[in-house]
Parts: structure tokens; C-alpha cells; sequence
């Protein structure tokens, strides 16, 4: 259902739309402002509005009332006053781009230059560049990160598109740069100004002599004021949010679809844990879907406040759904990386060192790592290092051998779908230690044959035999774990002595 | 200097000439000399007429009467002033002589 109205052309009375009104008004207004400088102004209108009464006349047949069709039709049969420039009033170019500086101007799609939807036309109007850049530009994101499509798109969505003829020469108008800007927020201030002023006069002037309700004053003044604050704070921060929501978007999108180099530390960690090896569309759209829509919400509010640019509520409730539909992608995503570690299996080796002297000197081949990230597990850490997924934070334990011969006990957990899953894992665990005269130097890393994190971790176990004697190395501070000994000391005390193997356990023969 | 100028101002003295032409055969309303004019594609929109029939009657050298239409507003039939008729003579011979100048400027080997 339609609200009309009527109007009077050229003597005729017809029924017209109220939204095919607003249409029509406005392009009489823009041709009115076309005119006017123009000797006979009032008759070209007159003659215009008899053409379009009589185009009316036809279009009425079979119907009551104009609608926006029948305007619209009407409209591009008559053009618009750009289009009259073309073909005559040269000398008034001037005049009509005068005319034009003092619009406020808009973003608008320009579908009349449109390569697709008009988005890079748009642009071009609005920043005054030639639009070849834009479609560069964009033909470069499209070809080169994913991110340039899903910006076009949102643009395609967010900014409306030029219908009337208002909209087109507001969509022409000033060039937009800062200094427009700031006149436009200057503008706003003035205006917030002139309504003090008046508000004053209207006090001195009402106060006395009326004793109007003085009280509805104030309040009429606080909510200009406040309207005029809030316009101004949401002109700065529309600015501020499409901007910042613009380059956070196009960062964490590009970077997401193209596994770009922001991100990829975190990505490379995240493949590890991943059965291909790398991580899976679905969940790579799922984020991009969960980071990106608020961020699209804020860009669009930002546009709006900017802008003026309404968003169709269809929009709104598609943008919500894919949202929900990110979390339910984010959920099966969870519950498939869950399923990797839902059962653990150990899996258990030992090797025998071959060493027949007395003391024995235990000291780890300290390489200074320095590791971006890493998987941290109860102190098992895994981290990819040089391209290599590695393990850290084994614990060693020393403990007394049952027969006369050294041997390293190397235990080795892992998780995964299932207990053979889990114990493949564990089986592809492997550490590795260097006996060299009176040395045993172990490795400070061990090394994961399937390149997947699965929480591995390794518990080493050296068995002493009785009557031997062993040197802790300072370099194994981040090794020795809750090692017992017959003087209760702590771990970090025990480095840097010499330990006897004892039937009653360790005792230390330097300490004293 | 812009072609779009060039463009326009030999297509706004044609276009004059070409109105002036069509009511030399008798007086006509708006409608009629659009359509003749978008047949021959010399104008694209209807707005463009209007000011331009405004400014020639201005000028004197078209006039117009009322007629009361069945299908709509009144119309304005326009014709050829006295002065109007004397002007499209010259336009002829303007037109003539400029066709001819342009037709031994451009002339190539190959038509000769």
C-alpha cells in the first residue's frame, strides 16, 4: 500500500506516489537550480512540466496513480540538466560546477558507468580520480589476495546507488579531501553555535514578557545541543571507523585467505595440528566470517554516520545469519581439532650407553633456541623451529640400574583419535644423546617424525648403576626433574656436584 | 582544450538548423520535432528542446499558438517568424557553403 498525493502540472491534477513524489520534486528542484540562471527560466519549467504531464496522461490508462516507474521512466526520457550541458549551455559549465561546490557530497555507486556494479565509478566520483585506478586497483586485490572481492562486495552492499537526479549531482559534488572534512565538521560546530544564539534571544526575548515554560527551553536547548554533539562525535567517528575497519579488514582477510605473512606464525603453528597439514577451508571461512562481519557491521555504521548511507534491513538479517553460520563452522571445527587428542598411549624405549669408568659427567648440548611460538602443554612445549616441528621440556630423572650398565629409559606420550593413533604418535617420538669420553651430552630437543602436535612429551629416566658417579652439568638446569636424593636437596642445588650411587639412593660426595 | 567543447559547439549550431528546417514545412508541437530529432539522433533526451525552443521564440525567430490537446495539457505549435524564415535562408547558405569547405578539406587522394 501506497500513500499519494496530489499534484497540479500544467493545470492537470494527478495522483501520485509519495515516494515517486520526493522523486520527481527533487528532479524539478534540480532542474529549477539548472535554470536559473537562464533568461526565461519559468517558461522552459512550465513547458518541461506540460511535456511530463502530457508522458503522465499516457502512462495513466489503465491506473490511478503515478508511481516510481512511471517517473523514472519519465525522467530518462526528459535527461537530466547534465545531459543538457552536453549539448549547449557551455558558458554555464561554469556556473552549474559553482552550483555544485556548494553540495555536500555523497558516495553513490554509478550505475551508469558501471563495469559491475559501479562501486570503482563511484569511488572515482567521489574522490575525484579517474576510475581506471579503482578498477586497477581492485583487478589487482582480486587477482592477488582474496580480501579486494569481499571489499567490493561489502562496498556494492554499503553504498546505494545513484537513482535520482538530486543523488547524481550530490554523487559529482565537491571534491572530497580534508579540508572538506573539516569544513563539514566546522559546519556542524557553526550550526550548533547559531542554535546557542538563538536559544539566548529567545530567552530575553520570550522570558520576560511570556514567561513561556521556561523549563521546556532548556530542555529544547540540551537536545539540540546533545544532537549537535552526537552529530559532530559521529562524524569523527564514522571517519575513524570505516578507515580503521577498512584496513583491519582488508589485513585480516587478506592474510586469512592467502596465509599471508601477518599471520604466519600462527598459521604455520596451526597447520601442525591439522591431519593435511594445512588448515582447512571451511574453518579459514568461518574465521574470516566471525572476525569480519562485526568488523563489517562497524565499517557500515561508520558509513552511515558518514554518509547518511542506510543499509537495507535484508542485509542486516543476511549478515547476522552468516555470522551464526561462522559460529556453527568455528563449533564443527573445535569439536574435529578436539577429536584429535581425545585418547593418549605411551610408548617406552631403552637404550643402553656404553660406559665402563667410574664418573660419568651429564651436560646438555645447549643451542640457544629462540622460538617465535609454541604449543605449551604442562611445560612440554612443541614449536616449529626452522621448519622443523620440535619438542622441548623433557624432564630426566636419575635412578638406580639393577644390573652394572647405564641405560637412558626414554617414555614417550602422545594423543590422538584413538589409542593407535595415539600410540603412532608416540612411536614417532625420538631423542637422541652423544657419549664422548667421560661425557654424556644430551640433545635439548626432541624430534617428531609425523610433524603433527599431539602433545607429545618425553619422560627420560637414566639408570645409574651402583657404586658409579655422575657430574651435573649446569647446562642441565631445564632438564634434571624431582630427582631424589639422600640430602633432600632441590633440583637446582644438586647442579654443579658430584653424585654417588648409593643402595640408599643418590648421595653427594662434593656438597661437604 | 576538450574535444567534448568542439563536439557540442558544432552540434549546437547544427541543431539549431536542423529545428529551424523541420518547421520550415508548416508549424509543429514539441513531441513532433523530438521525435524527428531522435531519429536522426541529434538529441538523446527531451529537456535538452525545451530551453532551446525558449530561446529561439526569445529571439524572435520562432512564435507560437495554444492548442487544446485531447490527451493532456494544452500544446504550444510552433512556427517560423518572418525573421526565423529569413535566418534558415542564411543558415542554407551557410550550411552549403560550410559542407562544401569541409568536403574539399577532408577530400583524400583515393576519392579524387
Amino acid at each position: 500500500m501506497n500513500k499519494t498525493v496530489n499534484i497540479n502540472l500544467a493545470g492537470i491534477v494527478f495522483h501520485i506516489d509519495e515516494d515517486a513524489f520526493e522523486i520527481l520534486n527533487n528532479y524539478l528542484n534540480a532542474l529549477k537550480n539548472h535554470f536559473k540562471n537562464e533568461e526565461g527560466a519559468d517558461e522552459i519549467l512550465k513547458d518541461i512540466e506540460g511535456r511530463i504531464a502530457e508522458l503522465f496522461t499516457e502512462r495513466l490508462d489503465k491506473k490511478e496513480a503515478i508511481s516510481i516507474a512511471d517517473v523514472n521512466e519519465v525522467t530518462a526520457i526528459m535527461g537530466n540538466p547534465s545531459d543538457y550541458d552536453d549539448d549547449f549551455i557551455e558558458e554555464k559549465v561554469e556556473k552549474t560546477e559553482d552550483l555544485l561546490k556548494n553540495k555536500r557530497k555523497r558516495i553513490f555507486r554509478d550505475e551508469d558507468e558501471r563495469m559491475i556494479g559501479g562501486v570503482c565509478s563511484g569511488l572515482g566520483n567521489y574522490f575525484d580520480i579517474n576510475v581506471f585506478w579503482f578498477r586497477i586497483i581492485f583487478l589487482a586485490l582480486l587477482f592477488t589476495v582474496g580480501g579486494g572481492t569481499l571489499i567490493y562486495i561489502i562496498l556494492w552492499i554499503a553504498i546505494p546507488s545513484a537513482k535520482t537526479t538530486a543523488e547524481k549531482l550530490e554523487m559529482k559534488g565537491e571534491k572530497v579531501n580534508i579540508s572538506n572534512i573539516e569544513k563539514n565538521i566546522k559546519d556542524e560546530l557553526d550550526n550548533l553555535e547559531t542554535k546557542v544564539k538563538d536559544f539566548d534571544k529567545k530567552v530575553t526575548s520570550e522570558y520576560g514578557s511570556k514567561a513561556v515554560s521556561f523549563v521546556q527551553k532548556i530542555t529544547d536547548l540540551f537536545i539540540s545541543l546533545f544532537k549537535g554533539i552526537f552529530k559532530f562525535l559521529g562524524s569523527c567517528f564514522g571517519i575513524f571507523a570505516v578507515v580503521i575497519g577498512g584496513i583491519l579488514l582488508f589485513v585480516i582477510v587478506s592474510a586469512l585467505l592467502s596465509n599471508g605473512i601477518i599471520f604466519l606464525e600462527i598459521n604455520q603453528l596451526l597447520s601442525y595440528i591439522f591431519e593435511s597439514g594445512t588448515i582447512p577451508g571451511n574453518l579459514k571461512a568461518g574465521l574470516v566470517l566471525f572476525i569480519g562481519i562485526p568488523i563489517i557491521s562497524v565499517i557500515l555504521f561508520g558509513l552511515k554516520l558518514v554518509n547518511n548511507t542506510t543499509i537495507h534491513s535484508n542485509h542486516k538479517i543476511a549478515l547476522l545469519f552468516l555470522w551464526l553460520a561462522s559460529w556453527v563452522i568455528l563449533g564443527s571445527s573445535g569439536t574435529n581439532i578436539a577429536a584429535e587428542f581425545q585418547k593418549n598411549a605411551k610408548h617406552s624405549t631403552t637404550e643402553i650407553i656404553n660406559f665402563q669408568n667410574d664418573t660419568l659427567y651429564l651436560s646438555m648440548n645447549d643451542v640457544d633456541r629462540e622460538f617465535d611460538i609454541v604449543f605449551d602443554a604442562k611445560g612440554f612445549k612443541v614449536s616449529p623451529f626452522e621448519d622443523e616441528l620440535i619438542g622441548i621440556g623433557m624432564r630426566l630423572d636419575l635412578k638406580e640400574s639393577q644390573d652394572s650398565i647405564f641405560s637412558l629409559i626414554k617414555e614417550a606420550t602422545a594423543f590422538g583419535k584413538s589409542k593407535s593413533n595415539a600410540k603412532i604418535s608416540a612411536q614417532g617420538v625420538s631423542f637422541n644423546f652423544l657419549v664422548e669420553d667421560d661425557n654424556l651430552i644430551f640433545d635439548d630437543f626432541f624430534s617428531i617424525e609425523e610433524q603433527k602436535w599431539r602433545m607429545q612429551e618425553l619422560d627420560l629416566t637414566l639408570e645409574i648403576p651402583i657404586g658409579k658417579v655422575i657430574y651435573l652439568d649446569h647446562s642441565i638446569e631445564d632438564l634434571i626433574y624431582d630427582i631424589k636424593n639422600q640430602e633432600n636437596m632441590w633440583d637446582y642445588d644438586m647442579l654443579g656436584h658430584y653424585w654417588k650411587m648409593e643402595k640408599e639412593g643418590l648421595s653427594c660426595i662434593s656438597c661437604r | 582544450m576538450k574535444i567534448e567543447n568542439t563536439k557540442s559547439q558544432m552540434r549546437k549550431g547544427i541543431l539549431e538548423y536542423c529545428i529551424l528546417s523541420i518547421l520550415k514545412n508548416g508549424e509543429a508541437y514539441p513531441s513532433d520535432i523530438i521525435e524527428k530529432l531522435k531519429k536522426a539522433k541529434m538529441i538523446v533526451v527531451e529537456g535538452t528542446l525545451y530551453p532551446l525552443l525558449t530561446r529561439l521564440k526569445n529571439a524572435e525567430i520562432l512564435t507560437y499558438r495554444w492548442e487544446e490537446s485531447s490527451s493532456g495539457p494544452p500544446r504550444k505549435y510552433y512556427s517560423l517568424t518572418v525573421k526565423g524564415i529569413g535566418f534558415l535562408t542564411e543558415l542554407d547558405n551557410t550550411w552549403k557553403d560550410l559542407a562544401k569547405a569541409v568536403r574539399l578539406t577532408t577530400k583524400t587522394k583515393k576519392d579524387e
